[in-house]
This record gives structure tokens, C-alpha cells and sequence, in this order.
């Protein structure tokens, strides 16, 4: 039995040095892909036409877009105040950019069953939205990337115009419709988290209103 | 000759004490059937303030993690993430505050985070024991507010095979649990035994009272294996085994922003309708954990003796959170921890029954976040050394034991992290070395026949865990951003525990009274900032430190009216106190009572045979601090419990049976000790039967 407590000793001694080699820890640079960086909301004005139930919108040759740009903190720059025109239609459409700078608003349209945007902060009866977003069956879907946003009333002062875009729980989706899009609850009913959360001064006027 | 076996065993809980009084020698050969086996001696110093479950007791709960399975003992309570994940608390401590020592080797996992539950299978275990004292002096660092020892049955010294099968089902999550062991040795090699064991589990969704809480399934595939040799003067043993599990995280618990949590706290329960399911989705949790032992021990002569233990532990863990794109599958935490331990203890006895014992502990850590997780990494890499060194002295008189011990620890802690941030990225880590000397003093008074009286004094430590140095990140899912802090110094813990025991045949009782002082306790508070994002606002938690004071008792009660029926009552409370600012600590136990009435009888053609009453109860937290917890803790609850078993003997083999119900009355309730409350409910009604067979 002497040899087998010799060898069990030289077993252990091996282990020990094992145990007190120095071992390397070598951290590699993780690209955090996840975070969104920048994020882009464009308003290009458009003409809506009513078809019985629903309505056309049709472009406007002569239209210049206006965009708002946001910035990884979901900043827009200092002073942003946009004049929308009472009566007037806008197409509404988001450029998300990820760590890259790639864009990748693609990806909510094709995960449209846990994406839904919805447009806060106006009170109420001053802005009518309707999701204009296809699949790549090219289906009605509501996620928001695009959508079609119409000024009904003039405001006497701006507010803070609210995108928010809604990462969903799975099975959430299914009880969001379109005319959720401006729910106030929709943290508490809809669960999930933000992908996006875009915030600026916005300010509904009657044509002709000048700049303040 | 009760007071006797009492004695033998003072700090065993009563229904454990005829099961140990087999072990009233330090080493002793029982015949068990056909298969010798070497019993170990009882893990548990004497003047340590413990309790033991004895294999009795176990079997009683099995199924259930680690963490239920001890909550019974007075002073236990659980933390729990929802229904998936539960850490063992300690009087009020658990994490990096309390040690696991997993068939003597120290757990050495990510323990530091609240939502990551130990990786221990309980049927491994054939006893339990749970020291309430800071014995840091003898398991080493980390030991501030207690130590779980689970302890494996021993392994067979002759021939023949022996083993056991458990078949588990539960209703509430309709989950079922195999386990099975073998036991043998060779008739040619007397001294050499072998074991393996393995348990299976899968479980689905669970439901609480009224509504299903959605991807709460588990599963579990667990085995060991292990060889021993036993001479007369040495003993050598191998181990090995696999703790892997896969566990879906609460989908209502997954938050955003500020606000999001604050919309789900006002509905306090979930709108959606998840069914039944056993599928697994993000966010999950996918955790692996290897342990290899190699431990020898050789008795010298002179009553002298030496041990020797390598311990190798593997943790990898993954955990998968709802994500962009199609990076569901990519973990976003990826993380492997390789940890070495080496442990020497040199033992000489004195023919007085004293002893000394001198010890050295070495630990080597390394933590890698394994790349291709695109996001950034919530700790860094990093190298840990650590080295102790103890004595400790025992010495035993007439009607009194004392146990005194010194200990040197020194760490030294590398980490190296690269971090992305809008300005690219930037690299973080240091060296941290951290010195401690602890020391503890126990004392058991055998007062009389009927009373003894047991006092334990420690000092323990631990050094600040990597999260608490370097995190810096949001954590995802919980809606916070956490923020660590480098120059975090050593926590030290003094904790005085004492137990006074009583037995008189019908009536006996224990309690536990503890006083304990925390200087640098580490936590993390809001700061009352916010971390903008792109994707909303976040509150930013630091971490921070200052004093604390734990003060408790703990009662554990039985009256005997008959040998038939019996009644017994558990209770514990703890007062903590953050001394720095005058404040509350957040997660303390709040005070709680079980008490049950039981028939124990024979029944004709079977064996033992038991019914059983419960109810407990548990009172609201009412010492929070409004403005660093998101909603008040939830009210007081009263929850029932039948269950009733009986064995029966089959020629040499026993089968037995056991059922329990937990939850009579289907009570919708939340508990404060569950980080998921803000969002639903706890556990609705549950039926468990068990049955176990032994050959």
C-alpha cells in the first residue's frame, strides 16, 4: 500500500502545481451590437384622399421632407421645434441606425409580431395616425416604421411629441390594434421594453403661422 | 439513554438525532445489509451553532431545489427570482455572505447575482447542514453569515450493490423528477466502493392562485459519479459530477424604463394569458457546472492525521434575454469561471478528546466572458489568488468544550474588461489585494441533563465580488443601471450566535439569539440619477458602503402529547439596520411562524407511517425604506399544508410513499423575499407525490 500513498502524493503534488500555474485572462473588445446608436424620424407631406372607410394618400411632387435626428441618448439637437400645419398630412417614417451605423429599422418589420410603435404626448384630438407598414408578403402589418400622421387641430403652444418604439413580450402583440397607437397606457397593457424612445418639441399651427 | 443520544449530537436538530448517533466516534464501521461503509464524521464542529436534516427529513421535500429544501430549519429563508430561481438565506444573509461547501469542496459559481440560484442537486446530499455562525476561520472567506455543507453519503467499503430510485410528481407546473443511485464495491478488493447518481428534472409552466405565469419551466439533468479506497491508515477518494439546468425567466418580470415597472407594479399581476407550456424561451438561463475532487487522507501515528483536497470547479452560465433581430439564440452573458482549490488540513488529537487542527486553503480564479455575445460584458475578465492559513484549537472538559481559531487570508484580484461606449471602446480592471485576519471562539456548556447552552464568536470576511468593483451596464431585463465602484474595500462581519437547548423527552426545544456587526456592507442603492438612453430613461444603482446591524432569534419547538401525536413550531425574526445612514436594509426576512400537528404511527403490513398539518404564516415587512424600493412590500399571508407517507418493506427492499399538498386553499399571495412580487403572484396550490425505492 506504500506505493499506491507514494503515487497518490505524486498525483496530488501535479495537481497542486496545475492549481497554482498562473492562468490568463484575456479580455477581447465585444461590439455591443444591441444598442441602437441613432435614430432618424422624417416628416414628408403627402395628400390624403378619402376612399368610403378609408382613405388614399397620395406623394406631392413639390414636398421636401423634414428631418429630426436623434442621438444615441435619443436627444434630438438643442432647440429642435417643429411647425406641423393644421388640416395637413405627413408620411412619418423611422431610419434607426445600430453601433455601426448601419440601418436597421428593417429588422421591426421583420420581427413585426413583437414591434408596434405608438405616438404620445399630442392631447387629444389633435393628431390622427395610421400604420402604413407592409410585410414582405407585402400585408397591412402595424409596427410604425412607416405611418401616415394627420394634423386635425392647431395647438396654442408645442408639446413634446412622443416615438415610442415597443419591443413586446411574446403573445402582447395579439391584443394591440391600430387604434392603440396613441394608448397612454401602453407601458401597463403592453408589456415589454423600448427599443426607442424619440422625444422633440412639436407644434401644431394654422398655415401661414410664423416661426416663434 | 435519551440524554445520552441528546448529548451526542446537541447541535442536531431533534428528529436528526437518532440517525447521528451512529456517528459518536470519529470513525466507525457500520454494516449496512451486505454493503460496509466507512461512516465520515459529523462535518460540523461541536461548538459550531448548527442544524442538520437528516436523511429522514429530506427525503421529505425532495424535488425541490436547494434552497427549499433547507428553508424549513428556523433562521433559513429563500430569495427568490420568481418561481425559477431561489438562493438560501441565512438569517438574513445569502450570496457572497453565506458558503456552500458541496461535498467539502466550496461552491464556486457566480454567486453574486440575485438571480442566480446554487448548482447543487439536493439528492446528492444524504444530510444537510447548515452552520449559523461566521466560521470563516475554518471554511474561509465568505462564511460571514453562515455555511450550507451538504453533505453525500459515504461510499461502500465491501462488496455487493445497493441503490435507490426516487419518482416525483408535482401538479402546479406538472413537473416530474427521476433520481436514481448505485452503491457497490468488489468482494475482491475489500475497502474500494464506487457510487453514481443522477437525477432528471422537467417542469412547466407554473401557476400561481389564479393565472399561469408564462415560461416558468425548468430542466434538469444532473449526475455524479465517485471511487473511494479505504486501508487502515489512508483513504482516497474521487469525485465527480454535473450540475446543468435550463430555466425560463418570468416573461411579465421582463422591464424596460422607470416607467415600465411602474405601469406593472400599479396592475400588479400580468394582463397576458400564457397557458401551460414546458418550452423554454428567452429570457432564460442556461447554466453548466463541473466539479472533479481528488482527496486523500492519511493517519499518521500519534493520533495525527493529514488531508489533502484538489477541487476543480467549471461554472458556465448563459443567459439569454429577449434581443434584436435573431441574436435571441446569442447569449447576451457568457461567462466561464474555472476555479482550482487545494485544501491541507493537519489534525492532532489529545487522548483528552482536544485536538488542534492546522489548516491551509489556496483558491485560483479565472472568470472569462466568452466573446461573440455582442453586447457589452455586465463583469470583466479576471484572475483570482487567494491563500489562508489557520489554527485551530479544541479542548474538552467535564461539562465543557471550547474552540478557539486564527486565520490569515490574503487575495489578490486581476481584472482586465473592455467596455463599449458612444466614444468606442474603453478598456477598465486593476489589481485589488486584499489582507484579513479573522479569528472565532466557541463555547458548549452541558449545563445538565436537560439544558445546554452553546456560544459562538466569529469574525469573517470577504473581498468585494467583480460586479461590485466593475459593473457597469444596464442590467437587462430589470430595468436598472448598475454601476460599481473600484476603491470597495473588504467587508468584515462579527456575529455572536447562541443556542440554548432543552430536552426533557416531551418537550424539547432550541433557540438561536444572534447579534451581528457588518463593517463595509456592501450594497447598491438608487443614487437618484437616470441613464439616458435611446431607448428611455434607467435609474442608476451604485454601489456603496457603510455599517450594518443584523439582530435575531430563531425557535424551534416540539411537545410530544403522545408517542402518537406531537406539535411542533418553527419561528424566526431579524431586525437589520443600516447604521451609516440611519436607514432600513432592503431584502431582510420578515418575521414568520410554522407550526404543525402530527400522528405518527404503525400501520399493519407497513412501516412508519406519518400525517401532517401545517400553516404558516408570515407577517408584512413593515422596516423598508420607501424611496429605494420600487413598492411597498406586500401584506402578511397564512398559507396550509397537509401531507401524509407510509413505507413498506419488500423482503430487504423498502418502498415508500409520501404526499404532500402545499398551498391548501390555493391563496393568492406574494412574499417580500421574492424579487418578482412587483409583477405577480407566488405559487398557487401544489401536490407532490413521492415515491422511493430502496434496494
Amino acid at each position: 500500500m506504500n506505493k499506491l500513498r507514494n503515487y497518490s502524493l505524486v498525483v496530488l503534488v501535479g495537481l497542486i502545481a496545475i492549481t497554482f500555474n498562473a492562468c490568463k485572462k484575456d479580455p477581447k473588445p465585444e461590439l455591443p451590437e444591441e444598442e441602437i446608436g441613432k435614430a432618424e424620424l422624417t416628416f414628408l407631406e403627402v395628400e390624403r384622399e378619402a376612399h368610403g372607410d378609408h382613405y388614399h394618400y397620395n406623394p406631392i411632387a413639390e414636398a421636401k421632407p423634414t428631418v429630426i435626428t436623434f442621438d444615441s441618448k435619443g436627444l434630438p439637437p438643442v432647440g429642435t421645434h417643429l411647425h406641423l400645419i393644421e388640416g395637413k398630412t405627413y408620411k412619418l417614417t423611422l431610419r434607426s441606425f445600430d453601433f455601426a451605423n448601419r440601418e436597421m429599422q428593417q429588422e421591426f418589420l421583420e420581427k413585426h409580431d413583437i414591434h408596434q410603435a405608438f405616438i404620445l404626448g399630442a392631447p387629444d384630438g389633435i393628431l390622427t395616425y395610421a400604420y402604413a407598414d407592409r410585410d414582405k408578403e407585402n400585408k397591412k402589418i402595424n409596427v410604425g416604421v412607416s405611418g401616415y400622421l394627420t394634423v386635425d387641430e392647431h395647438t396654442e403652444t408645442g408639446f413634446t411629441f412622443r416615438y415610442v418604439l415597443r419591443h413586446l413580450n411574446p403573445g402582447v402583440k395579439a391584443s394591440i390594434t391600430a387604434a392603440n397607437w396613441n394608448d397612454v397606457n401602453f407601458a401597463a397593457k403592453f408589456a415589454g421594453a423600448n427599443d426607442l424612445d424619440l422625444k422633440f418639441e412639436l407644434h401644431p399651427v394654422h398655415e401661414g403661422e410664423h416661426e416663434h | 439513554m435519551i440524554a445520552l443520544t441528546f448529548f451526542s449530537n446537541v447541535y442536531a436538530q431533534e428528529d436528526s438525532v437518532k440517525l447521528d448517533s451512529a456517528v459518536k466516534t470519529r470513525v466507525k464501521t457500520i454494516k449496512l445489509k451486505e454493503v460496509g461503509v466507512v461512516e465520515k464524521a459529523k462535518p460540523v464542529g461541536r461548538t459550531s451553532i448548527s442544524v442538520t436534516l437528516s436523511e429522514k427529513q429530506l427525503q421529505q421535500t425532495k424535488g425541490s431545489g436547494l434552497a427549499e429544501t433547507i428553508k424549513e430549519i428556523p433562521g433559513v429563508s429563500i430569495l427568490k427570482t420568481g418561481s425559477t430561481i431561489s438562493k438560501p438565506v441565512i438569517e438574513g444573509m445569502h450570496g457572497n455572505r453565506i458558503l456552500i461547501l458541496n461535498n467539502e469542496i466550496r461552491l464556486e459559481a457566480q454567486q453574486w447575482g440575485l438571480e442566480h440560484a446554487p448548482e447543487i442537486d439536493p439528492f446528492l446530499a444524504k444530510r444537510i447542514h447548515v452552520i449559523k455562525g461566521a466560521e470563516s476561520v475554518r471554511y474561509g472567506a465568505e462564511a460571514i453569515g453562515g455555511v450550507i455543507i451538504v453533505e453525500p453519503p459515504a461510499l461502500p467499503t465491501s462488496g455487493g450493490i445497493s441503490g435507490g430510485l426516487n419518482l416525483i410528481g408535482a401538479s402546479n407546473g406538472r413537473s416530474g423528477t427521476s433520481s436514481a443511485m448505485l452503491n457497490g464495491g468488489l468482494k475482491s478488493l475489500p475497502g474500494f466502493g464506487w457510487r453514481m447518481q443522477g437525477t432528471l428534472k422537467r417542469s412547466g409552466n407554473v401557476r400561481s392562485a389564479e393565472y399561469y405565469l408564462g415560461n416558468t419551466g425548468v430542466r434538469e439533468l444532473n449526475y455524479s459519479a465517485a471511487a473511494g479506497y479505504h486501508t487502515e491508515k489512508a483513504s482516497y477518494e474521487v469525485y465527480y459530477s454535473r450540475f446543468g439546468t435550463e430555466l425560463g425567466i418570468l416573461y411579465s418580470a421582463h422591464v424596460g424604463t422607470k416607467e415600465d415597472i411602474d405601469a406593472r407594479i400599479a396592475i400588479g399581476r400580468p394582463l397576458e394569458n400564457y397557458g401551460f407550456v414546458y418550452n423554454i424561451t428567452a429570457p432564460r438561463q442556461k447554466v453548466a457546472h463541473d466539479l472533479f475532487k481528488a482527496k486523500a487522507h492519511y493517519d499518521f501515528s500519534n493520533q495525527q492525521s493529514l488531508a489533502i483536497t484538489y477541487g476543480f470547479q467549471k461554472n458556465q452560465r448563459k443567459e439569454y434575454d429577449f434581443r434584436r433581430g435573431d441574436r435571441e439564440a446569442l447569449p447576451i452573458t457568457d461567462l466561464v469561471l474555472n476555479t482550482h482549490t487545494l485544501d491541507l488540513v493537519f489534525e492532532k488529537q489529545e487522548a483528552s478528546g482536544s485536538k488542534r487542527l492546522y489548516g491551509f486553503n489556496g483558491i485560483v480564479q479565472v472568470n472569462n466572458n466568452i466573446p461573440g455575445t455582442l453586447a457589452n460584458t455586465f463583469i470583466p475578465n479576471y484572475d483570482g489568488f487567494t491563500a489562508g492559513v489557520f489554527v485551530i484549537q479544541r479542548w474538552v472538559k467535564n461539562d465543557f468544550e471550547f474552540e478557539g481559531g486564527l486565520r490569515y487570508d490574503f487575495k489578490l484580484f486581476d481584472a482586465a474588461g473592455y467596455r463599449y461606449t458612444g466614444d468606442g471602446e474603453q478598456y477598465y480592471g486593476g489589481q485589488n489585494r486584499f489582507h484579513n485576519v479573522t479569528g472565532s471562539f466557541g463555547t458548549l456548556w452541558k449545563i445538565d441533563e436537560q439544558w445546554q447552552l452553546g456560544s459562538n464568536l466569529g469574525l469573517a470576511w470577504r473581498a468585494p465580488t467583480a460586479n461590485e468593483l466593475f459593473s457597469n451596464g444596464l442590467h437587462h431585463g430589470a430595468g436598472l443601471y448598475e454601476i460599481g465602484n473600484p476603491n470597495i474595500e473588504t467587508e468584515q462581519g462579527y456575529k455572536w450566535v447562541n443556542a440554548l437547548k432543552y430536552y426533557q423527552g416531551k418537550l424539547n426545544f432550541t433557540l438561536d439569539v444572534y447579534a451581528q456587526y457588518i463593517n463595509n456592507y456592501i450594497y447598491s442603492e438608487p443614487d437618484k440619477t437616470f441613464k439616458q438612453t435611446v431607448s428611455g430613461t434607467y435609474p442608476i444603482f451604485r454601489y456603496k458602503q457603510t455599517n450594518a446591524s443584523f439582530f435575531g432569534a430563531d425557535f424551534s419547538g416540539t411537545y410530544h402529547f403522545s408517542e402518537l401525536l406531537s406539535y411542533k413550531l418553527n419561528a424566526a425574526l431579524i431586525r437589520a439596520r443600516d447604521l451609516g445612514n440611519r436607514k432600513y436594509l432592503p431584502y431582510i426576512p420578515s418575521d414568520r411562524l410554522d407550526q404543525r400537528i402530527r400522528l405518527d404511527f404503525q400501520l399493519e403490513n407497513f412501516g412508519d407511517t406519518w400525517l401532517q398539518a401545517g400553516h404558516s404564516f408570515v407577517r408584512r415587512q413593515t422596516r423598508y425604506e420607501a424611496e429605494s424600493d420600487y413598492a411597498a412590500p406586500p401584506g402578511s399571508y397564512h398559507l396550509f399544508q397537509l401531507s401524509g407517507g407510509t413505507a413498506m418493506k419488500i423482503g430487504e427492499q423498502e418502498l415508500s410513499f409520501n404526499l404532500s399538498v402545499d398551498n391548501l386553499f390555493n391563496t393568492l399571495y406574494k412574499e417580500y423575499m421574492n424579487r418578482y412580487r412587483y409583477y405577480t403572484h407566488d405559487m398557487g396550490r401544489n401536490i407532490t407525490l413521492r415515491l422511493a425505492y430502496k434496494f
